[in-house]
């Protein structure tokens, strides 16, 4: 050991430098030359190591890299003799030199193996044309790489894609269930839940809630048949009807079923049955929705259908539906009664339907009928039935139209009713009223007789005066003829104007059937106050006509108007019989109202009317006066009424009251 | 018959008062005819001589409210009632007030004629009576208030020494002042100043 420690210090020994101190020029010669030698030693592996950088394709590159450590260690070898000049550390230089003399042994062999030039040359050759194959090759492997990969790159892409939509699709199916959940749970007019194949209820949705009245929590895991009445249980339904749905997938019925509160509910239920893959029972859905609404709105439509089919039985009016576009009138039983067609056939074209009204009516019904179809166009009119069974029926039909979007119409539903015997009533009452009113012209004759006496009488006066006038006209010497002639000619007028209060008080005196034709309503009034220009003057009255002219003509009886006129002015007469100390005037007037009709108005400044009297003038017995029944203006309110108008009256501002009333105007009237 | 008579004819029917007028000329009586009692006043006729042939019945007021009218506004006028109907009362009514006669339509013409003339008379007679009114006034106007107070003595029948007594003054200055009155009043006797009185409208006091 001491030895070896010896042999690695560097005090025992010399340093080499001193061999040349006899010369010391030597020393520095070792210097530069070893120093020069170590340099190049140096570069050749650096040299080395930029070649096999830029040629790594050189076979054997290890071989350089060795032979670059090789060189690199002569160098030091070199360095160390320069080292070893002034230091004596021998062990270092031979730790330098001996590894890379053993390093150099090792390397023999590796150097023997590298070839030598020539046959390096022919390898070459070879190699090249092997590189030229493997050139080839690998081309033709990149192309078939290349073809390859860009498969594998379509293939991933629609992998990809393929992906991105399943995510979407998922993404989807996530919503939609989620949707789905919560629809079936918040729905709330279905009672939506699961049970497990034992009936249990697994799930509970919002309208079971409602409809059942347990909430879920209550409700989980309890058997659906305590929602079953009581009566079905016995008799197992609930588990027969889980029985069916299990065999045929689905099972549904409509029926009761009981609420927690123990009311009963109908509703529809569909039990379906739930399945794995492979085809194993999971359990079941259940839907049940609450039908106790529709059954009670079917029950009232049947009741409603039923009391109509009464009405109609009741009421003799039947129900018609007459579709303008097919041309087809469909109508209900009691519709076949009244016109008296069997009761099975239920529709007929329209022009057929026709062929059932009187012949002298069927005319008026299509024009009205076609009047009628319009939008919100409405129908009513009288007409008759011609029957099979040769009665004759009077019928009223009342429609409405019904349009499309485009408001083209497109079906008139009405009623048709039998109104024989209300016409025949109608008849009779008219009779009664003809009767009646005139019963009370004459009897207001009669109370007007001495007035009417005066007016035949004033034209007799003057017809003898004349004649007096004329005998003595002749008498004179000479006779005055002109004289003669004017005396003749107001005689024979004034014997004409006697000859017409009697034509008058006949046509009033007379019982006729009212007879209507177009009037002119001055040449009316003028009529009536010939006749009562004597009463007039007998209560001492002023009377004023304002009668407008050119008035259009009027539709009525001529006999009964003058009654309503004659009516009126004997009113006023009556009503101004008490008045002193201010004229008694009478008024009448008449005028064109802006409804179009016309308007006959009498005015009187008499007593004048109370309020709480206005009301009750018009009705029958009446009276305020001592002789009279109280039947004129009754009677005159109906004539008015029978003729289309209207006949009211006010208070004046200051005296009496003004009676007035309305007459439509004549068709197409003219002045 | 005096020309100036005028009968006026009221009535409301045209062709009757035609006809009046007519029959009342064909006899050369001078006639107009009128629509009713406005008409006539607003003629300004109502103090012409003559006579109103008036019918009851006429509208506004009536005949004879017409007559009292009249009445009231002092014309006297003479007046004839015609009457399209006999009617009692009112013919009483109107006789009462002073009417000339009441005919009923149609009537005789020699009924309305001669009631024509009565009233023309009674017209006539009427107008001298207003003369002779209208003159014992003016005379009347003449006398100092002592001699219308013996006027008015004399007249309630008092003898001179009464008067004389009444007034507190001698018998001699009575007699003086009645015979003033007596020729101021231009009357020759006693009853002739009763009677002057009388139209006057003095009283006669009985005491």
């Amino acid at each position: 050991m001491e030895f070896l420690r010896k042999l690695f210090s560097s005090s025992d020994f010399m340093p080499h430098g001193y061999c040349y101190l006899w010369q010391p020029a030597l020393i520095w010669l070792h210097v530069v030359s070893d120093t020069l030698i170590a340099l190049a030693y140096f570069s050749i592996p650096l040299t080395l190591i930029y070649f096999i950088r830029k040629r790594r394709d050189v076979p054997f590159n290890w071989v350089f890299v060795c032979f670059g450590v090789f060189m690199l260690t002569c160098g030091a070898t070199h360095a160390m003799e320069v080292w070893t000049l002034w230091h004596a550390t021998y062990w270092l230089t031979a730790l330098a030199s001996v590894p890379t003399a053993l390093l150099l042994v090792g390397l023999i062999p590796k150097a023997l193996a590298t070839p030598s030039p020539e046959a390096l040359r022919v390898e070459i050759a070879e190699r090249k044309r092997t590189q030229e194959d493997l050139r080839k090759a690998k081309d033709e492997l990149e192309r078939r790489v290349e073809e390859r990969t860009s498969e594998l790159r379509k293939i991933n892409a629609d992998l990809l894609a393929e992906i991105v939509q399943r995510n979407l699709a998922e993404e989807e199916l996530r919503r939609s269930e989620d949707r789905m959940r919560s629809l079936v749970e918040t729905v709330k007019d279905y009672a939506i839940f699961g049970l497990d194949p034992s009936g249990r209820v697994v799930s509970w949705n919002v309208g079971a809630e409602h409809i059942k009245g347990y909430d879920a929590k209550e409700i989980m895991g309890q058997h659906f048949s305590r929602f079953y009445p009581p009566e079905s249980l016995p008799i197992n339904q609930p588990e027969m009807q889980l029985r069916v749905a299990a065999a045929e997938g689905r099972f549904e019925e409509d029926g009761w079923r009981v609420r927690k509160d123990g009311s009963r509910f109908w509703a529809n239920h569909v039990i379906t049955a739930l399945r794995d893959r492979d085809g194993d029972l999971l359990g079941f859905s259940k839907i049940t929705r609450d039908l106790t609404e529709r059954k009670r709105a079917e029950e009232a439509l049947r009741e409603s259908e039923e009391q109509l089919r009464l009405a109609q039985k009741v009421f003799g009016s039947g129900v018609w539906d007459w579709n303008p576009r097919t041309g087809v009138v469909s109508w209900s039983e009691e519709h076949s009664r009244i016109f008296g067609v069997e009761l099975g056939r239920r529709d007929r074209p329209w022009k057929s339907f026709l062929q059932l009204v009187h012949a002298e009516d069927r005319a008026r019904l299509e024009s009205e009928a076609n009047y009628a179809l319009k939008p919100s166009g409405e129908l009513d009119v009288e007409y008759r039935v011609g029957r099979a069974d040769g009665q004759v029926r009077w019928v009223v039909s009342k429609g409405r139209t019904h349009c499309g979007d485009g408001d083209e119409p497109i079906r008139m539903i009405g009623l048709t009713q039998d109104i024989t015997e209300r016409k025949q009533l109608e008849r009779a009452l008219l009779k009664t009223q003809t009767e009646l009113a005139h019963l009370s012209r004459v009897m207001t004759l009669g109370e007007l007789t001495s007035s009417i006496a005066h007016e035949v009488n004033q034209p007799l006066a003057a017809v003898v005066t004349n004649g007096d006038a004329c005998l003595r006209w002749l008498a004179a010497e000479p006779p005055n003829l002109n004289k003669v002639r004017e005396s003749v000619a107001s005689i024979i007028q004034q014997a004409a104007r006697a000859g017409e209060v009697i034509t008058r008080i006949r046509a009033l005196a007379k019982k006729a059937t009212p007879q209507k034709n177009a009037l002119r309503i001055d040449e009316l009034v003028f009529e009536v106050i010939g006749l009562v220009g004597g009463e007039l003057a007998k209560h001492h009255i002023f009377l004023e006509t304002e009668l407008e002219p050119g008035l259009p003509l009027v539709f009525g009886d001529r006999v009964q108007l003058q009654q309503v006129v004659l009516n009126l002015i004997a009113n006023g007469i009556e009503a101004m019989s008490t008045v002193t100390g201010r004229p008694r005037e009478l008024s009448i007037a008449t005028k064109t109202t802006e409804g179009g009709q016309i308007l006959i108005s009498v005015r009187d400044c008499g007593s004048g009317l109370a309020p709480e009297l206005i009301d009750h003038v018009f009705e029958a017995f009446f009276t305020t006066k001592q002789a009279g029944i109280g039947l004129g203006l009754s009677i005159s309110r109906t004539i008015v009424e029978t003729h289309g108008g209207r006949l009211w009256a006010t208070a004046n501002p200051a005296h009496g009251a003004t009676f007035q009333f309305t007459l439509p105007l004549a068709a197409g009237a003219a002045a | 018959m005096t020309v100036e008579s005028t009968v006026f004819v009221i009535d409301d029917d045209e062709a009757v008062r035609l006809a009046i007028k007519n029959v009342l000329e064909s006899v050369g009586l001078r006639a107009e005819a009128f629509a009713s009692p406005r008409e006539f006043l607003k003629s300004e006729r109502a103090d012409a001589p003559g006579c109103l042939v008036l019918d009851v019945r006429l509208p506004g007021a009536s005949g004879l409210d017409f007559q009292n009218e009249l009445a009231a506004a002092k014309v006297e006028i003479p007046i004839i009632f015609i009457t399209g109907h006999g009617d009692i009362p009112m013919s009483v009514q109107a006789m009462k007030a002073g009417a000339v006669d009441f005919l009923t339509k149609p009537f005789r013409d020699q009924d309305l004629l001669d009631a024509v003339q009565r009233a023309m008379k009674r017209d006539r007679l009427r107008r001298a009576l207003q003369t002779e009114v209208m003159e014992a006034r003016k005379r009347f106007n003449t006398l100092t208030p002592r001699e219308r107070e013996v006027m008015e003595l004399v007249n309630a029948g008092l003898l001179n020494k009464q008067i004389a007594s009444q007034l507190g003054t001698s018998e001699t200055t009575a007699k003086i002042h009645r015979g003033q009155v007596m020729r101021k009043m231009q009357v020759q006797s006693v009853p002739d100043l009763v009677r002057m009185a009388e139209r006057l409208g003095i009283p006669s006091q009985k005491c």
